[in-house]
């Protein structure tokens, strides 16, 4: 969901471009790694996990 | 029939959550040995509510359309957008390119999310053996692009919160965004009801 939000921050600046100027920042590059991220997180296989797991029975 | 086995004829059926491998049941309160969670054969009522979520989705797309979704005031002038008018503007604007994703995202998918359930779940119920293959596909695809259709909703939040100077200049939502929202979140509830592997059950012909 977080590259929909990455897009709509997007649309939303140039959006607001008509009424007033916009400057990105600093922020902007840590969101964007934030975004990068997040998407190679969540495209993780969770089913790995029992894979690596199967010894240690709790 | 030369289609490979499903679970079902070798007596398997596999967990939703952490896909392991167990003995066919239809007991109603069977749980996963590995991760605990809920088993099922095949989701449970997964026609019906499939299809009231849809129906129920296709209702609130109309007033998601006709309803401005996003009210921008400033000094001068008040202007409320329904979701194409806002798209031609964002055209007008002079970026066409966004305009035709938001476009992509807020119209074609919602439309085509009805059509392919619509379609897979009116061939699931007549048992249709017809390209089985490709509407498994057309599932997959719907699965993948359904949460795309968020973006207007989020662009109205970003805006609603970014652009608050008082009497200068304001942007608020309007019903219709809570509509679309709801629209999208239906739609997505619908594709998540529906079992794929209805697919390959009942089929009159083979392949």
């Amino acid at each position: 969901m977080i590259e929909v939000f990455m897009l709509g921050t997007l649309v939303a600046v140039v959006k607001a471009h008509t009424y007033f100027d916009v400057v990105p920042g600093a922020g902007i590059w840590a969101f964007g790694v934030l975004t990068l991220l997040i998407t190679v997180f969540s495209s993780l296989d969770p089913r790995e996990l029992w894979t690596i797991t199967a010894g240690d029975r709790a | 029939m030369n289609a490979p086995p499903r679970g079902r004829d070798l007596g398997l059926m596999s967990c939703h959550v952490c896909r392991q491998i167990t003995a066919w049941t239809e007991a109603a309160h069977a749980v996963c040995p590995r991760c605990g969670s809920a088993l099922h054969a095949r989701k449970t009522g997964s026609i019906t509510r499939a299809w009231a979520l849809l129906i129920a989705a296709a209702l609130f797309y109309i007033p998601a359309n006709v309803f401005p979704i996003m009210r921008t005031q400033s000094l001068s002038s008040r202007d409320d957008n329904t979701i194409l008018s806002g798209i031609v503007e964002l055209w007008r604007a002079g970026s066409p390119g966004l305009a035709a994703i938001v476009f992509t995202a807020s119209i074609i998918v919602p439309m085509l999310k009805f059509i392919i359930l619509g379609y897979l779940l009116v061939s699931v119920q007549r048992s249709s053996g017809f390209v089985s293959r490709q509407r498994a596909k057309l599932y997959r695809f719907v699965e993948l692009v359904g949460y795309w259709s968020m973006l207007d909703v989020f662009v109205v939040a970003i805006l609603s919160a970014l652009v608050h100077f008082k009497i200068l200049s304001r942007v608020e939502p309007l019903p219709g965004v809570v509509f679309f929202g709801v629209v999208v979140v239906l739609t997505m509830l619908s594709a998540m009801s529906f079992d794929p592997r209805l697919i390959w059950d009942n089929r009159k012909t083979s392949q």
